[in-house]
């Protein structure tokens, strides 16, 4: 029993400190400006509209935190392997992961904004000064609190993987998480501010981000706060409730029916996600209604 | 010269003399193991294939929608395909290493239910998202009407675009992906597993239990490994983005299960080879 | 609407690229050999070297392959590279304990005919089954595959100060103040393979990537594929310190530091020179109707 509830209490703070990683993740890489929304900020200088966004062409997000997660579980593991204290091996292990971090943010936006230069676009050197920085300690707290939920994994929960491998693992699917909840809210909301909410972007509009802002011109860092309004939380209780519910599940009923207990309750768990995503699909539909009116020969099929 | 864009996806439907070629290699790999070493080695590499196209068909059910998806342009999850297939069978991999004890049904069952589960979840949250945060419904471009629930799509489509969010079969199709990857992903590793902790104890005269780490760690190096690369060659056939199982280039799937099945014989050869020989 | 994604023309040919960075790169192999010969650890860093002439090669065959229309992006190459590369290495590594030949030497010369033979079959399986129809897509996935291969070869052997599949395996832990041998505290068994997998993923794409663009110049682009390679190194070398003694995982981090400060500064000044404007806190410069 004792056991249960210490397994039980570990997938509490491991789905916790998923949470903030994956809001910290998004946060990152919308002030950074990096995955597929960031096609619009390399798109506008071809299209006239010369900008200073930080522009972080490094890859996916996906792939980018399978990197840092797993550089600072690998650094962390090699620390440990030297007696380091595990706190300290985390902390020195994702700041290492961060500078690499940084190195690569500012080398991808030189290299984006230094290449287009036929459409005119300036490279803005004190953009790297203020918006490197401040990406840097946002993926800081997403690399630590996810490094942290691995090295659980393995020394609390025992799970047979090696760190530098865990952190491998969950840093892609940290990034995938993010990634798929965070780009659309930054890229319409915020991106193309000036459409009317509640539509698309029409492809005529592609490249006409917004470059002027509340207040004179618009910076990545604004970013962040607006982030944190309703993309950042909802990738972090995506990512928290991704690692809460595998570990829970696994913990909980894996007594039950040999193991097939826990895979029972994953169907289970995958069937309400189903009713709910139905539940909002329909609201969704009902409440905000069509765009132009149906048509008779639609309405009866 | 441009790079995207270019010559590529040519010809639709199967190549007769490619896939011919694709099958001999697939069938020179299982020769070169049955010579070897017959028996489990020959079994795991059997599994491997298996795990690698079902990667490979898996990938085609998750609704990618890329760049333009990111502006509530397209459906589909505004992610890559090959690292969104990744993340979701990664996370399917942790669950079903972990349930790797328990035995062998129990394994895959918890590798494909944790890939479906991280897809259910970021589908939802993907929905909130356009929903709550962005207040467009769902709407697909492909079809006029959803399969499974009947819903129509043209008058929930804004102007200008050519649908968003994830309709449910989209929805549907993302939670399959995810649970086939994963289900591939875990049997690539239990085999390669099984292999390593069968003929590594020999090869390096050490007991079982002081190699099952590194068997781990090294069946784990080759899983991700290889998804990735089947991963990618579903990507290549898709060619960019897919609305789920109802677009019409979901039909080419043939094409990437053979190539995956002959890329995870070649690659299982090459994994399975390092305990063996 | 997409980005405009065009590739310079002009610049050092890839064949010569090739050459440069394969031989290079085995020749860098080699000399990590020394350690072997000399009874010492100091000369891992070459591995670290390998790695970085790889990485170089590596950046202009996917600058080569995307010229001829890849359809899908630029990471995925990367991806696919390393996710055969390793495997290659794996194998390549136990050749001289299978039996045929004994001396540890035939390991970087078989790393890379594995791994060409792997990129091929890969590359042909892109071509013809899945009909990507692309020229170059063989012998550039091949050589992307030997890319990878190289580049999780060298980086192991910078860790480990060897690359054979026995010491790559076996690290050695302190039990009551002895030196212990044991299978997890090494670099395949403790996972810190799968970080310079993902190193080098993101590494060799990176490059290519970052200077996408209209007035994309190779030498610039190049540049930018060594500075990654010495920020691998880098971070490969405090890793090592878990692995090989102080003095060389030191001498292994001031060679990659120095190398790092050098090719990062050389880039600055390539931007620099390549870019529009290079502006400090000035407002938006909007165009000017013509």
């Amino acid at each position: 029993m004792e056991e249960l509830l210490f397994g039980i209490g570990i997938s509490a703070v491991a789905g916790a400190l998923a949470t903030v990683s994956g809001a910290a993740e998004d946060t990152e890489s919308d002030i950074g400006s990096q995955g597929d929304p960031n096609s619009q900020v390399q798109l506008a200088p071809q299209m006239g509209y010369i900008h200073r966004i930080y522009s972080k062409a490094i890859s996916g997000e996906p792939p980018a935190y399978g990197l840092w997660c797993a550089l600072g579980a690998g650094l962390a593991w090699a620390l440990m392997a030297i007696n380091y204290n595990p706190v300290l091996a985390i902390v020195l292990g994702s700041a290492i992961a961060v500078f690499v971090q940084g190195v690569y943010a500012t080398t991808a936006y030189l290299g984006r904004t230094a290449s287009l230069a036929k459409f005119e676009q300036p490279v803005y050197i004190d953009l790297i000064k203020s918006v490197t920085t401040v990406t840097m300690a946002h993926a800081f707290v997403a690399i630590f609190t996810c490094v942290s939920m691995c090295f659980l994994m393995v020394n609390a929960l025992g799970h047979p993987f090696p760190l530098p491998l865990l952190g491998l693992v969950w840093g892609i699917a940290l990034g995938a998480a993010g990634s798929a909840t965070g780009n659309p809210f930054y890229g319409k909301e915020r991106q193309y501010q000036t459409q009317a909410f509640g539509a698309g972007v029409p492809i005529s509009a592609s490249g006409n981000i917004v470059r002027y802002a509340e207040a004179g011109q618009r910076s990545s860092l604004d970013n962040g706060w607006f982030t944190s309004k309703m993309g950042g939380p909802a990738s972090g209780v995506c990512f928290g409730l991704i690692v809460f519910l595998e570990l829970w599940r696994t913990i909980f009923f894996e007594e039950f029916a040999a193991g097939w207990g826990a895979v029972i309750a994953g169907i289970v768990l995958i069937l309400i996600f189903m009713i709910i995503d139905r539940f909002v699909e329909t609201w969704a539909r009902k409440t905000y209604g069509p765009y132009t009116e149906e048509t008779a020969e639609e309405a009866s099929s | 010269m441009s790079a995207l864009g270019g010559g590529s996806s040519g010809g639709e439907g199967i190549n007769p003399v490619g896939t011919v070629v694709g099958i001999v290699l697939l069938l020179l790999s299982l020769g070169v193991i049955f010579i070897v070493s017959p028996g489990m080695a020959l079994m795991a590499l059997i599994g491997v294939i298996i795990g690698g196209l079902l990667i490979g068909f898996g990938v085609h059910f998750v609704p990618v929608g890329g760049a333009p998806a990111a502006m509530g342009q397209s459906p589909g999850i505004a992610t890559g395909v090959t690292m969104l297939a990744a993340g979701a069978g990664l996370a399917g991999l942790f669950g079903g290493a972990w349930a790797a004890e328990l035995g062998f049904g129990v394994a895959l069952a918890g590798g494909a239910i944790g890939g479906g589960l991280m897809m259910a979840i970021t589908c939802l949250m993907v929905n909130v998202i356009y929903v709550y945060a962005m207040g467009i419904p769902a709407a697909s471009g492909k079809v006029a009407k959803d399969p499974i629930t009947g819903d129509t799509f043209e008058a929930y489509k804004s102007q200008g675009t050519e649908g968003h969010g994830l309709p449910f079969i989209s929805y549907v199709g993302g939670v399959i992906g995810g649970a086939l990857g994963g289900l591939g992903g875990t049997l690539i590793y239990l085999e390669l597993l099984a292999v390593y902790e069968e003929f590594l104890p020999t090869a390096l005269n050490a007991p079982a239990e002081q190699i099952l780490p590194l068997a781990v760690s090294m069946a784990g190096v080759f899983a991700i490994g290889m998804f990735l690369v089947n991963a990618v060659i579903a990507a290549y056939n898709i060619t960019g983005t897919i609305e789920g199982p109802h677009d019409p280039k979901f039909k080419r799937f043939p094409r990437a299960v053979i190539g995956c099945a002959v890329a995870s014989a070649v690659c299982g050869l090459l994994a399975i080879l390092v305990a063996v020989m | 609407m997409s980005v405009e994604i065009t590739v310079s023309e002009g610049g050092m040919p890839h064949n010569k690229v090739m050459m440069i960075g394969l031989v290079g790169a085995v020749v860098c192999l080699y000399l990590t050999y020394l350690n072997q010969m000399a009874g010492t650890e100091m000369f891992s860093f070459f591995g670290g070297i390998a790695a970085v002439l790889a990485l170089w090669w590596g950046t202009d065959t996917i600058k080569h392959l995307c010229s001829y229309g890849l359809g899908t992006g630029v990471p995925s190459a990367g991806m696919i590279a390393l996710g055969s590369g390793v495997i290659a290495m794996v194998l390549s590594t136990k050749l001289s304990a299978m039996g045929f030949v004994s001396s540890p030497l035939v390991i970087p010369i078989g790393c890379i005919i594995i791994a060409a033979i792997l990129g091929a079959i890969l590359g042909y399986i892109a071509n013809n089954i899945v009909n990507m129809n692309i020229p170059v897509m063989v012998v550039s996935l091949a050589e992307l595959c030997i890319v990878g291969a190289i580049t999780v070869l060298g980086l192991s052997a910078m860790a480990d100060g060897s690359f054979v599949f026995a010491d790559l395996i076996t690290g050695s832990k302190e039990f009551f103040g002895v030196a212990v041998p044991d299978y997890q505290a090494s670099v395949i068994g403790g996972g810190i393979i799968a970080v310079i997998f993902m190193l080098g993923g993101i590494a060799v794409q990176h490059a290519f990537n970052a200077c996408l663009g209209p007035n994309e110049s190779q030498d610039r682009t190049l540049m930018l594929a060594a500075e990654c390679g010495f920020l691998s190194m880098i971070v490969v070398s405090i890793m090592s310190f878990a692995f090989i003694s102080m003095t060389a995982a030191v001498v292994s981090f001031i060679v990659s530091v120095i190398g790092w400060v050098y090719t990062y500064n050389q880039y600055l000044v390539m931007s620099k020179r390549d870019a529009y404007m290079w502006l400090d806190a000035q407002p938006i410069l909007e165009k000017k109707e013509a």
